[in-house]
């Protein structure tokens, strides 16, 4: 059997300069949770959107430090944001219909934990490595409410999965063009993996089959400029619920493409 | 939200004026000023905030070094017209915290009511007329810098004289204006001590003067030397005061007295080569020289709020410093005189500009 000819995809990996754009931004939510706890330490509703957005830079913050612009990781990430980014436009859209729905997301999200605590009680199996943490998280659980009268939601939010959201914020572009494809590699769906994890062989003979790369030459198309818009928009909505300083504002907007 | 919470802050602190006005003759005086001094403590983070990020760097002024804005005296037209944003360094929290701990003078102490009630007074046509406009906080209170600016001002004094002195050997050795003059290593002339003095004069009938007309919170047998000390000493706190709080908050210093003036720009040198400073500095001097050139004829009989929106419109700071970066003047290469003309020109043109748009709108 003759030897493979393989190649792989090279894709630009030029870093691109994220100093900047990550500065201006944390001055942005320096500026916002100063804001709460300095003018509304216990507003709900401020807590969760800024509580979102955080979880949205730390996912950025991670991209950046680890270099992760051209992996798949990138892609769970800027998965992330758009969906962080489509739920905190969905709870603003539907806040008038239902009576807390600040609070009521937030129990969504422990009923979740709690169900995952009570299944893993209920195995009586012991995980001492596991990075889940179960007694922190059954903690978590019962921060400030008891965990009895907590509820186990095991459907959507709002019994409505992402696509739904999207299309009632006006964000189906990004669900179509941008968080679909990213899902594939969120759960490892075969087009992900050709894309990612496999390589041509170019030898006529081998009938063009597609080798796995185990040396990791294969990347993909950086996720940085997409980052930036989706982390824009999102920025963009605590701007429309709290307002911004125009000088703030401005120096994030500068690094869209 | 945080422009909200500036304008809640004004309006809750004009109540807190107006009960304070009200009862300030009343037995429990101390207690009603004392809410002044909470009210500050309570919106402290809030303030810190608002300094911090309602602004950028630079582009807002600071009217400071003063006991009163004075807007029965229209000195709020010439302060609005540099700059986006404006605050008036509420020295009040200062006063009610002097008044608590002076026992001393009972003179000082009654001229501190009266200039606390005045103080109260203009504060409120401050919200009443200025509102959204100017905006009052007590900017020092919430400034790190004190410690440092008495140090400095420490240093500052004693380097003043030959000998190298502090409190006890100075106290020692320097009784009556004569001793303090003969101890100077600086020429007298530098020493500045009432606004408008005759600087020819020599500084023991100066220093007379300054006795004559300042009442000080230091007991009617202080020495010369002490009353001397107390004199230079808070006018350089001041100045150290000033330019240390206008660089921590990023604010142009608006300085009206002439006293206080001289002395940041007689210490800025011990700053070093600090470009920002520098910047902030010839807006200060700019800022300065317009208050001293404005004509508050002209705006008689002009609405405050007509006039704000027209200086705003027509960017006056802007040309006032596209003309100063043309003429290519800086600190290095100071000229007071074209520095004059050029603020004089941009009013002349901006006032006939606002009275032809005033005849044909």
């Amino acid at each position: 059997m003759s030897n493979c000819e393989l190649f792989y995809i090279k894709f630009s990996d030029d870093l691109p300069d994220t100093q900047d754009y990550m500065k201006q931004v944390k001055v942005i939510l320096e500026y916002y949770t100063e804001l709460l706890t300095s003018a509304n330490p216990l507003d709900n509703k401020m807590l969760v959107l800024l509580g979102i957005t955080t979880y949205s830079y730390k996912r950025l913050l991670e991209l950046v430090d680890h270099e992760l612009f051209n992996t798949i990781s990138g892609r769970s990430i800027v998965r992330t944001l758009i969906e962080d980014c489509i739920m905190m436009k969905y709870l603003l859209k539907h806040e008038a219909s239902h009576s807390d729905i600040w609070t009521e997301y937030q129990y969504y999200g422990i009923g979740q934990y709690k169900l995952i605590v009570e299944r893993y009680r209920q195995s009586d199996k012991e995980l001492p490595n596991s990075h889940v943490a179960y007694n922190y998280i059954d903690i978590l659980v019962g921060e400030y409410k008891n965990k009895e009268f907590i509820d186990m939601d095991t459907t959507y939010f709002d019994k409505q999965n992402i696509r739904g959201k999207a299309i009632s914020v006006n964000e189906k572009e990004l669900f179509d063009f941008y968080y679909d494809y990213d899902s594939a590699f969120e759960h490892g769906l075969w087009g992900a993996i050709r894309e990612s994890s496999l390589i041509k062989c170019n030898t006529p003979s081998h009938q063009y089959h597609c080798v796995p790369d185990i040396e990791n030459n294969q990347k993909l198309n950086s996720v940085w400029y997409d980052c930036v818009k989706v982390m824009n928009k999102t920025l963009g909505i605590l701007e429309d619920v709290f307002g911004l300083p125009p000088h703030l504002s401005k120096g994030v907007k500068e690094y869209e493409q | 939200m945080l422009i909200d919470e500036l304008h809640r802050i004004q309006i809750e602190y004009r109540s807190v004026l107006e009960t304070a006005l009200t009862n300030i003759y009343k037995k429990e005086s101390s207690a009603i000023i004392d809410e002044i001094g909470v009210f500050w403590e309570r919106n402290k983070k809030v303030v810190q905030c608002i300094l911090r990020y309602l602004f950028p760097p630079f582009e807002g002024y600071v009217f400071t070094s003063a006991t009163i804005l004075d807007l029965d005296d229209s000195e709020h037209y010439p302060f609005i017209s540099l700059g986006k944003f404006h605050f008036w360094d509420d020295p009040l929290y200062k006063y009610v915290t002097m008044l608590q701990n002076t026992e001393i003078n009972k003179e000082f102490d009654q001229k501190m009511r009266i200039q606390i009630i005045s103080t109260i007074g203009d504060n409120i046509k401050i919200v009443n007329q200025a509102f959204g406009i100017i905006y009052i906080l007590p900017i020092r209170l919430i400034t790190e810098a004190n410690q440092l600016a008495h140090e400095a001002a420490t240093k500052a004094f004693f380097s003043l004289f030959k000998d190298e002195l502090d409190f006890t050997t100075y106290k020692n050795n320097f009784k009556t204006i004569i001793d303090v003059k003969k101890g100077l290593s600086v020429g007298e002339k530098h020493i500045i001590l009432l606004d408008g003095e005759d600087a020819t004069l020599d500084l023991e009938t100066r220093f007379r003067k300054y006795k004559e007309t300042t009442v000080l919170p230091l007991s009617s047998d202080a020495s010369d030397a002490e009353i001397f000390w107390f004199g230079v000493y808070s006018y350089l706190l001041q100045a150290f005061d000033t330019i240390l709080v206008s660089l921590e908050h990023k604010l142009i210093p608006y300085i009206r007295y002439e006293v206080a003036f001289k002395y940041i720009v007689k210490i800025s040198g011990n700053f070093g080569d600090n470009e920002e400073l520098s910047d902030m500095l010839l807006k200060c001097i700019v800022a300065h020289l317009l208050h001293h050139n404005f004509d508050k004829q002209i705006i008689d009989d002009i609405d405050f709020r007509e006039y704000y929106k027209a200086v705003q419109s027509y960017g006056i700071e802007k040309k006032i410093f596209g003309d100063i970066k043309q003429k290519n003047l800086g600190l290095s290469s100071m000229s007071l005189r074209d520095l004059t003309t050029i603020i004089d020109n941009t009013f002349e043109s901006f006032f006939t500009r606002f009275h032809e748009e005033r005849i044909n709108p």
